[in-house]
């Protein structure tokens, strides 16, 4: 684990893993792209989430499924109708990290997955549609635009801190399915949902 | 109400002020998106930047049952807190006079579940979020795919609004919001579909009496409330059924008495154009009992001819009152369907001697189609002591309609 300051505020910041891509100092909300050979380059300054109660904390621990994780970061993300939080999970198997999400109480493990083939443009997404994503039929039950209100801990991507971004969810076959229209790269990913015994926090 | 007796201390997690009203808004939920100000009833955005104030409220409907915000409950072996509640209105959207309200509360489980406790006409359900997976078309499928055995149907579509909202929600909720709700129902449990172009969500919910969620909420008062109400439902079941049950009597009754009475006289008469009147005595031992005269032709009119016999009672004091006519026919012709023929060769009609003793019933061939000039035959029968149907119809619609409505009614 390596460790370095923000320059911002002169906080400690850790750098878990070789995966971890972008962090946000806790205390200020400054954001650092981390570059291969483990400096920080600053990225801009996001929300501080510490004001912002949630049910998972950074540096918490839990299983799923029987393996074992901890959290690595957090991020809040608002549409116009509301927010929703993702959780940056680092699996103490050393697998890459994966993101948690939580939808009324449900919790689906989302993994990322590699674009293979035409995703459809965004406009042409329609909620009650069915598309095509990596030799998938998707049924589109969510399609909204989003930003990010703040970050906290350790990424394995790099957080969109400006502007907003197109999004769609959907179903295929027994797993969740989002699609996420960043500026300059599509992001699929594939999600598990969790029953409620699977999931337990410690 | 014991709202007290079951309501928790719950922690807050954070301490607001209202945009709106400025006064001290707690939060008791992480996963709060809108929180109702108790004081000025606005309605705050939390969550994102600094609370904001969604839209302004007012006064809500007190609810059905004593379910308050706050109060905790057991469900599915969970401990589960009430965190708001939703007062929607639907409406008919081909008869917008056509209105209904609903009531749901939002529950919180102590395993971060969050479920929906729905109350309508029919009573209790309690809903989960369910994720479709295969297609579905929400305005025009009408089956939803849900993956179980038997299908689910969709029953009603109709555009509906949130009149009001208490408490905590975890959606963005706006006084006067606009939605688009599908029911649907199967395999023994219920569907609603909420609709926007942004979002189509989709619960599953399981009914309940309200004798369980009274129970989960451990309200012995309400439990009592209840099972009076049930009793006394019960009572009234009871008593409808036998209002039911003297009604088919009464339409029985009415069946069977349809032409009853003693048989006073039964002659044959003979009327033509010079002699187109004939007299009967009749006796009648009681005044004020109806009686039945009853006629029948022997055999049927001539093709395309029709007469009219006329009948006056002369009472024992010599007073004469017309009582009534009846017209016989036998007619044929030709419409779009083909040749018709249309026959009426008996009639009987009522009437109430007023007096007792003994009647002259004068018969009177008063009109006769033209050209017809051969004589009537009939045979008239006087019934007398006539009980009439009328009395049990009477009866019978009205106990029929008040056992009714006694066994569906509901307290």
């Amino acid at each position: 684990m390596a460790q370095m300051n923000c320059s911002s505020c002169g906080a400690p910041l850790e750098i878990e893993n070789q995966f971890v891509r972008s962090v946000t100092c806790k205390f200020c909300g400054s954001t650092y792209i981390v570059s291969g050979s483990e400096t920080l380059n600053p990225a801009g300054k996001t929300v501080s989430l510490a004001d912002y109660p949630s049910r998972l904390q950074v540096g918490m621990q839990g299983q799923i499924r029987g393996r074992r994780f901890h959290v690595l970061g957090r991020a809040r993300y608002a549409y116009d109708d509301g927010f929703w939080e993702e959780w940056q999970i680092a699996w103490d198997d050393g697998a890459p990290p994966d993101w948690l999400e939580e939808d009324e109480g449900y919790w689906t493990v989302y993994r990322r997955e590699r674009v293979k083939g035409d995703i459809p443009p965004f406009e042409q997404i329609r909620v009650g549609g069915t598309v095509t994503i990596n030799n998938k039929r998707v049924f589109v039950s969510e399609k909204r635009t989003g930003r990010l209100v703040g970050s906290d801990g350790q990424f394995a991507a790099v957080l969109p801190l400006k502007g907003n971004f197109g999004y769609f969810q959907g179903a295929a076959d027994n797993q969740t399915v989002s699609v996420n229209y960043w500026d300059d790269e599509i992001e699929i990913s594939v999600g598990d949902e969790l029953e409620h015994h699977e999931l337990v926090l410690s | 109400m014991q709202a007290t007796q079951l309501t928790t201390a719950r922690p807050v997690l954070k301490k607001l002020t209202c945009p709106n009203c400025g006064s001290p808004v707690d939060q008791f939920s992480p996963d709060a998106q809108t929180i109702v100000c108790k004081h000025c009833g606005g309605y705050i955005a939390v969550g994102v930047d600094q609370p904001a104030l969604l839209s302004e409220g007012r006064k809500l409907p007190a609810p059905p049952v004593p379910i308050e915000v706050g109060q905790m409950a057991q469900l599915q072996n969970t401990a589960f807190i009430v965190l708001g509640r939703v007062v929607y209105e639907g409406w008919d959207p081909h008869d917008q006079s056509d209105r209904w309200q609903w009531n749901e509360w939002q529950l919180g489980g102590a395993d971060g579940r969050l479920l929906w406790l729905a109350h309508d006409e029919d009573g209790f359900a309690l809903y989960r979020k369910l994720k479709l997976r295969q297609a579905f078309d929400p305005l025009n499928d009408r089956t939803l795919p849900v993956g179980g055995e038997s299908p689910v149907r969709v029953h009603e579509r109709y555009p509906a609004r949130i009149l009001g909202a208490e408490g905590e929600l975890t959606f963005r909720a706006r006084r006067d919001d606009r939605l688009t709700m599908v029911e649907a129902a199967g395999d023994g449990k219920k569907y609603s579909i909420q609709v926007s172009d942004q979002e189509l969500e989709v619960h599953e919910g399981i009914r309940l009496d309200a004798a369980q969620v009274a129970s989960a909420f451990n309200r012995p008062d309400w439990i009592k409330t209840i099972e009076r109400s049930a009793r006394r439902t019960a009572s009234f079941q009871w008593v409808g059924g036998l209002m039911v049950l003297f009604a088919m009597i009464s339409l029985v009754a009415a069946i069977t008495v349809n032409g009853s009475g003693d048989a006073l006289m039964s002659q044959t008469v003979t009327l033509n154009s010079a002699s187109p009147m004939t007299t009967i005595p009749i006796d009648f031992g009681q005044s004020g009992r109806p009686a039945i005269i009853r006629v029948r032709l022997a055999g049927n009119l001539p093709v395309n001819s029709g007469v009219e016999v006329g009948f006056s009672m002369i009472s024992p004091n010599q007073m004469e009152n017309y009582l009534f006519s009846m017209d016989f026919w036998h007619e044929t012709g030709v419409d779009d369907e083909g040749p018709w023929t249309d026959i009426r060769s008996s009639a009987s009609k009522m009437f109430v001697p007023q007096q007792q003793g003994l009647h002259t019933l004068e018969v009177e061939l008063t009109g006769v189609t033209q050209g017809f000039n051969q004589p009537v035959t009939a045979q008239v029968t006087v019934m007398g002591n006539h009980i009439m149907p009328s009395w049990f119809i009477g009866y019978g619609v009205v106990f029929g309609v008040l056992g009714l409505a006694m066994l569906f009614i509901k307290f």
